[in-house]
């Protein structure tokens, strides 16, 4: 009783363990720059790491389902820049190149479940093949060239604007994201199903669970999400770049497994990556404030990663 | 020609010179079997002898290389385990039951989760039903946990297996299918488990009982059938036979 009970805990420590990392490092960098817990670098760094929480939200269902996705950075540019090149260039209305830039995400994530699924080899060689290929393609779209995107339509601030002078609507589209992913999977069926297919294939496909479609429909979403993240940055800088989004799809995984998602399937939480989120716009913004040099960036966050996993792991083991 | 149209109508299911493969290995050679409705039927036979291969095709698993299964009178073809279970077939795996870091509750209703609406239509998760059922189902075989909100990973052997028993017999179905399902069981539990089994009859469900210990088998089935490398080799009424005649059947093939 007592034993089962201590298990119990430390599998909700899981969770509090990055909570506590999260408040730790935002103490650690308020010590250091008083200016760090001021709200307007509060507000900018919640909305540097908005995008990317965007996708990480997606990216950790997937993971929890049993799959990676590497194409998220260049579906990211992919979608806003087919829509970008429909407006600016074909004149056609905003709202319908913003539709056929979602629909055009789908499909591509259709891709890479289809592929996976069917053909039976790991998602990480699929999503490495279509990163490359989607990439490929918004080069050959664009020659390498930005596309402008300055539309003074409802749709464009709704997506990437601000409200009043400072607060970006990004931060309102992070929320939504987190909390839409948050409920598919703890408070649906198909969060139930997505759970099962990527903890015990075999055992889900025996209760009667199409697997194929779970995983599909859930690089779907994922893809959906990095194509709207995509266009939150095109609306608020008014361009997309045909480079936009490049390491995305490693930062998100990375944002997603500091938040205790497992590489293995089968287990993660949203509320976890979005602390994970936070952590890795923390420390881009901290960085800069501590006045080291940004080179350092992606090494902090490397650092923070092997601990997170090392923990992780650590505690997982105490819970057999 | 009368007598295999009478036999596919009368059994509850009726598996007709079914035939599997696995690369060249024949697993499954011709074999016949059948289970009347409230009927306990044992399947025995030495490790190999192709056991477990026939209840994964009959639950939808496997698609057998020839053959034709009636299933309550028509003829069926499972193209998945949901096409079984929707059928009313439910099965205890031995090997493929659980997702060890689900929570039990959430193990019993996998792939058919309860719902309810939230204003109206956002579909949720019925919590509360699915960890009262879930409670309700493991009171009913008699096993006791600590909470059916504890993830799967933390509970012992027989635990479960009596998780995986509450899940195929929670829904009612014509057919439990149970694999092995007092392998990792104690004396106490296997006592619960073989009662269950004679309940499930009573309450109008047929047993496939797949077992080694033939005494087992013996304490609650009314037939066994016996399989030895793929082949049928004897199909028994318990009331007709022993357990030592049994075991010599066994040993000698």
């Amino acid at each position: 009783m007592v034993a089962l009970k201590l298990k119990k805990k430390s599998f909700k420590m899981r969770a509090l363990g990055v909570l506590i990392a999260t408040i730790a490092l935002a103490v650690l960098f308020s010590i250091a720059n008083s200016n760090f817990l001021s709200p307007y670098n509060l507000l900018i760094t919640v909305r540097m790491a908005s995008e990317l929480g965007i996708i990480a939200a997606g990216v950790t269902l997937l993971m929890v389902a049993g799959e990676f996705d590497l194409s998220v950075g260049s579906t990211y540019a992919l979608s806003p820049m087919v829509t970008a090149i429909l407006y600016s260039n074909f004149n056609v209305p905003i709202i319908f190149a913003v539709m056929v830039g979602l629909m055009l995400a789908l499909v591509l994530g259709f891709i890479n479940g289809f592929i996976t699924t069917k053909a039976g080899i790991p998602s990480f060689i699929t999503t490495l093949g279509t990163m490359l290929i989607y990439r490929a393609v918004v080069l050959v779209l664009v020659g390498g060239m930005p596309i402008k995107i300055r539309s003074q339509a409802l749709i464009s601030d709704v997506i990437g604007g601000t409200i009043g002078e400072l607060f970006p609507v990004a931060i309102i589209w992070f929320l939504f994201f987190i909390g839409i992913s948050y409920y598919i999977l703890e408070h649906t069926a198909f969060g139930n199903k997505i759970r099962a297919t990527g903890g015990n294939k075999e055992a889900a496909i025996a209760a009667g669970i199409n697997t194929t479609r779970v995983k599909i429909i859930t690089f779907m979403f994922v893809s959906f999400l990095a194509a709207f993240a995509g266009l939150v940055q095109c609306f608020r800088l008014g361009s997309v770049a045909p480079l936009n989004g490049r390491g995305f799809e490693l930062q998100a995984i990375a944002a997603s497994v500091i938040g205790g998602t497992s590489l293995f399937g089968g287990f993660g939480t949203i509320i976890g990556t979005a602390l994970g989120v936070l952590i890795t716009g923390m420390i881009k913004n901290g960085i800069v404030l501590l006045g080291v040099s940004v080179y350092w960036q992606n090494g902090f966050l490397g650092a923070i990663l092997i601990a997170a996993v090392i923990i992780n792991t650590f505690i997982s083991k105490r819970r057999r | 020609m009368n007598m295999p149209n009478k036999a596919r109508v009368d059994n509850l299911v009726y598996m007709e010179g079914i035939s599997k493969y696995f690369g060249k290995i024949m697993a499954l050679d011709d074999v016949y079997f059948s289970i009347k409705p409230r009927e306990i039927v044992g399947l025995v036979g030495d490790n190999g002898a192709g056991k477990s291969t026939l209840i994964k095709i009959l639950s939808g698993l496997y698609p057998p290389a020839k053959g034709v299964i009636y299933f309550d009178g028509k003829k069926i073809n499972f193209s998945s385990p949901k096409d079984a279970i929707d059928a009313g077939i439910e099965t205890t795996h031995q090997d493929l039951a659980l997702v060890d870091d689900l929570e039990i509750h959430r193990n019993i209703f996998m792939g058919r989760e309860p719902k309810r609406l939230l204003v109206g239509f956002i579909p949720y998760l019925n919590k509360q039903k699915m960890i009262h059922e879930a409670e309700k189902a493991l009171e009913n075989i008699g096993i006791h946990v600590d909470s059916v909100e504890d993830i799967v990973r933390n509970l012992s052997g027989g635990e479960k297996q009596s998780v995986s028993i509450g899940r195929a017999t929670y829904f009612k179905a014509k057919l439990v299918i149970m694999d092995e399902p007092t392998a990792a069981m104690s004396l106490k539990e296997t006592k619960k488990i073989l009662e269950l089994m004679v309940r499930l009859r009573e309450t109008g469900s047929a047993v496939i009982f797949i077992s080694h210990n033939i005494h087992h088998v013996f304490s609650i089935a009314d037939r066994l059938t016996i399989l030895s490398h793929g082949k049928k080799i004897a199909d028994l009424k318990i009331s007709e036979t022993t357990e030592e005649e049994v075991s010599t059947i066994i040993m000698n093939n």
